[in-house]
């Protein structure tokens, strides 16, 4: 279903909506360069999406230049600023490092933002008390639990996704995340603007693709972006964009 | 849920001081009757509280008038009269006041005292008990005033009505059998009904974390209360200054209705300062000064949150008590006062004066001038009870103000488990590192200025990066010949960086630099002084590094990640 479809279908009125069609009303709106890579052209309400990022304080074990995903803060910041914007109210857990100017020039409206930088070893809990009450729950489950599909951690992960599918709300995982319905990871990035001792970063070219299970993830999609773009947060690379896989959505 | 500490048990030990059936009792003597007569209170058409007489006779609270005058022919039934039953109670507070400091008045009939002083003094619990209520039943037109010891004043309340002496620790069990109506909320008492709940110590057994996602902060206060823990949140809130609202009365008030009038708008002021930073006040003190001086203050204990009415109603309960019954008229004031404010100094003949170093406040001899209201204790104000079935996801369209109440509850459970300054929000300030261009407040504390208008040369220009790790990495340049690169004082690069290693982390080449962009701050200081020169790198990788060089040492402020 294309993204243009998906928008007249929210602005039916409710009642003559066939019910498979109002979850699609239950879309979160993002920024128009991202929708091309979100099946709907939104963030599906009781979704879990895992945003790759390799922060660097925790250095990646195999550190081959090339290797590895970047821009996932920035990423991130981009997700949420579609849903702040229409009035969402956006939580973030266990992320200290978040810039905030950063996340004030990508859209994310301040006044709806809500920190919890340390949460300690509670952080599934925190997050499941937040999932009532925010749209939008940013997570980074701490390395090391990632690979384990049993124990703790693993339980964590699932009571937390069941408890944002129960009350409609997106969460986003900074980190891995075995069994999320979307995942979007953004590589192959490059610089504009610094040359040899003189100008300043000044935008980037992304890559991202995502990818996913059942019907929140659809087929695999890549997109290039402009993340951040020079006088805007994110904007479309003007070229066609590259896809692999079926056709462009 | 932990069982706290014997030592942390005894220290919330509160003396009530609780005098029966106050309202029908003050009416009774406000009407000249004689003391033993049967008589009724009534509020909004049915009993509110009846005499001991009219009790023997089978009226009850709840009954409607007819009823209650079928079953006691000869009932004296009588209209409330609020002010009647502060002005009346409050000789009774100052005989407790005299015995043991720091009184709180939870209403007119109801006090609370802390029992650590008085147990000591008057030689146990059941000693200071037993003395308190008698210099109340003394004081009071009551007969009998009676006092029972708890931990916490709500446990404490249903002790004195009991006339118990509750044994250290021994509050959750003697709190389980009551039924869960004495919490006072109808709705919540329902619900737990509906649920198979029906004492409190069903309730009590309920772990404390879901009682709180489920019922939500309020729900959470009252399963304490239950339990007999102190409802106080674990996280002791300052009140910050500028909490606390008074107003001069200019010229001073001489009756009561004028001061009381004037308190309204005062008690609204404080009530929309406390919600704008999400707070309620469970602990009131009002100060009441006059233009000889004289000043009057109390504590008011709520149980709940006060509301704007709430405060202005005590306000006035405070006036008509201290003025003790003169029709509300204060002393006259002698032609030789001229001060408008409040004086110190009482010189001169007053009518009717009352001496200065008498230790009890007598009655003021001058008009009202300053009101002062200070919060005393407040908690993070939650809603009430969540439905159990309430419908969850909001529509994009909801009000803004719905998500903003569903938001500001899940910080209240979360702040419950954390902490108050654990939950934080950002605020745009000035500054050049990437770090000072956002500062974190707490969530419920006021947000502050946002100042950004004012320029800071030399701050790291747009795109801010999105990634900066709370303390700096450090990190090793050096140059193609593996040398470390240095900057001379002079702002000039030893040699460009060829390749960057970061926490110890494999070396990567390094693409494009640009810098240095010098940075000296505050340099009249040696304390706080900070010099450092930053620059942007990007690495093979893909990857943006804003460095940092201080001190001849690389550090990575922030990663443009």
């Amino acid at each position: 279903m294309s993204s243009a479809a998906a928008d007249l279908l929210a602005r039916l009125p409710g009642g003559s909506v066939a019910p498979a069609s109002a979850a699609l009303g239950r879309l979160l709106p993002v920024l128009p360069p991202l929708r091309p890579l979100l099946p709907g052209g939104g963030l599906r309400r009781g979704t879990t999406v895992e945003v790759g990022a390799a922060l660097p304080d925790l250095p990646p074990a195999r550190g081959r230049a090339g290797d590895g995903a970047v821009g996932g803060c920035s990423l991130l910041l981009a997700l949420l600023a579609g849903p702040s914007q229409a009035g969402s109210w956006c939580a973030v857990v266990g992320v200290p490092g978040l810039g905030g100017a950063a996340a004030a020039e990508a859209g994310v409206d301040l006044s709806r933002l809500v920190l919890v930088p340390a949460p300690g070893g509670g952080w599934a809990r925190v997050a499941a008390a937040l999932a009532d009450g925010f749209d939008m729950v940013v997570v980074r489950p701490p390395a090391g639990e990632a690979g384990g599909s049993v124990g703790g951690a693993a339980a964590d992960r699932r009571a937390l996704s069941a408890r944002v599918r129960h009350h409609g709300s997106v969460l986003l995982s900074l980190g891995a995340w075995p069994g999320a319905d979307l995942r979007l990871t953004a590589s192959s990035a490059s610089w504009e603007g610094l040359g040899d001792g003189h100008g300043r970063f000044r935008a980037r070219r992304v890559t991202v693709s995502s990818g996913g299970r059942g019907s929140a993830g659809g087929r695999p999609r890549v997109v290039g972006l402009w993340l951040p773009a020079s006088g805007a947060p994110l904007a479309a690379l003007a070229p066609a964009p590259v896809v692999r896989g079926e056709e462009a959505v | 849920m932990s069982t706290p500490a014997p030592e942390a048990r005894a220290r919330g030990r509160t003396i009530a001081v609780w005098s029966p059936d106050w309202p029908a009792v003050t009416a009774v003597a406000a009407a000249g009757l004689p003391p033993g007569a049967p008589a009724a209170v009534l509020a909004g058409g049915a009993v509110l509280a009846c005499t001991a007489s009219a009790r023997a006779a089978g009226v009850r609270r709840g009954l409607r008038r007819r009823e209650a005058q079928h079953r006691c022919p000869g009932l004296a039934v009588l209209p409330r009269d609020l002010a009647e039953e502060a002005r009346a109670f409050e000789p009774v507070v100052v005989a407790v006041e005299a015995s043991a400091p720091g009184v709180e008045v939870i209403r007119p009939g109801l006090c609370t005292v802390s029992a650590r002083g008085p147990a000591r003094y008057f030689g146990g619990d059941a000693g200071a008990a037993a003395h308190l209520a008698a210099q109340a039943s003394a004081a009071g037109p009551g007969d009998e005033c009676r006092a029972g010891v708890a931990e916490g004043s709500f446990a404490a309340a249903l002790a004195a009505r009991a006339g118990r002496v509750v044994p250290v620790g021994g509050t959750p069990e003697f709190l389980a059998p009551y039924p869960v109506d004495v919490l006072d909320r109808p709705d919540l008492a329902d619900l737990l009904r509906r649920l198979g709940l029906p004492t409190l110590g069903a309730f009590a057994a309920l772990p404390a974390a879901d009682v709180v996602a489920r019922f939500g902060s309020d729900g959470g206060h009252a399963h304490r209360l239950a339990a007999g823990l102190d409802p106080r949140p674990p996280a002791a809130r300052r009140v910050p200054p500028e909490l606390v609202v008074s107003v001069v009365l200019d010229p001073p008030a001489d009756r009561v209705e004028r001061a009381a009038f004037a308190a309204r708008p005062l008690a609204d002021e404080l009530h929309a300062r406390l919600s704008a930073v999400g707070l309620g006040c469970t602990r009131l003190g009002i100060e009441i000064e006059t233009e000889r001086g004289e000043c009057h203050s109390r504590l008011w204990r709520y149980e709940g949150v006060l509301s704007a009415a709430a405060i202005a109603d005590r306000v006035r309960w405070q006036l008509d008590g201290w003025l003790g019954g003169t029709a509300g008229e204060l002393a006259s004031r002698p032609d030789t006062a001229g001060a408008a404010g409040p004086s110190p100094g009482r010189r001169g003949a007053l009518r009717g004066a009352v001496p200065s170093d008498a230790p009890a406040p007598g009655r003021p001899t001058g008009g009202v001038a300053l009101l002062r209201l200070v919060p005393d204790e407040v908690v993070p104000a939650g809603r009430d009870q969540l439905s159990l079935w309430s419908a969850s996801g909001a529509e994009d369209e909801a009000a803004g103000a719905e998500l903003a109440e569903r938001a500001g509850r899940a910080l209240a459970r979360v702040q419950g488990l954390l902490g108050q300054p654990a939950v934080v929000t950002a605020v745009l300030a000035g500054g050049r590192g990437p770090g000072d261009r956002v500062r974190y407040v707490p969530w419920g504390d006021a947000r502050g200025p946002t100042a950004v208008e004012a320029p800071w040369p030399g701050h790291i220009p747009a795109p801010s990066p999105a990634y900066v790790p709370p303390a700096p990495l450090p990190a090793e340049v050096v140059d193609a010949s593996g040398a470390p690169v240095a900057v001379s004082p002079r702002y000039a690069v030893s040699a460009p960086p060829a390749r960057l290693a970061v926490a110890g982390g494999p070396a990567r080449p390094v693409q494009a630099w640009a810098g240095p962009w010098p940075a000296d701050e505050r340099w009249w200081d040696a304390a706080t002084a900070q010099a450092c020169v930053r620059f942007q790198v990007a690495t093979s990788d893909g990857a943006g590094w804003l460095l940092a060089l201080a001190d001849g040492r690389w550090w990575v402020e922030a990663v443009y990640d």
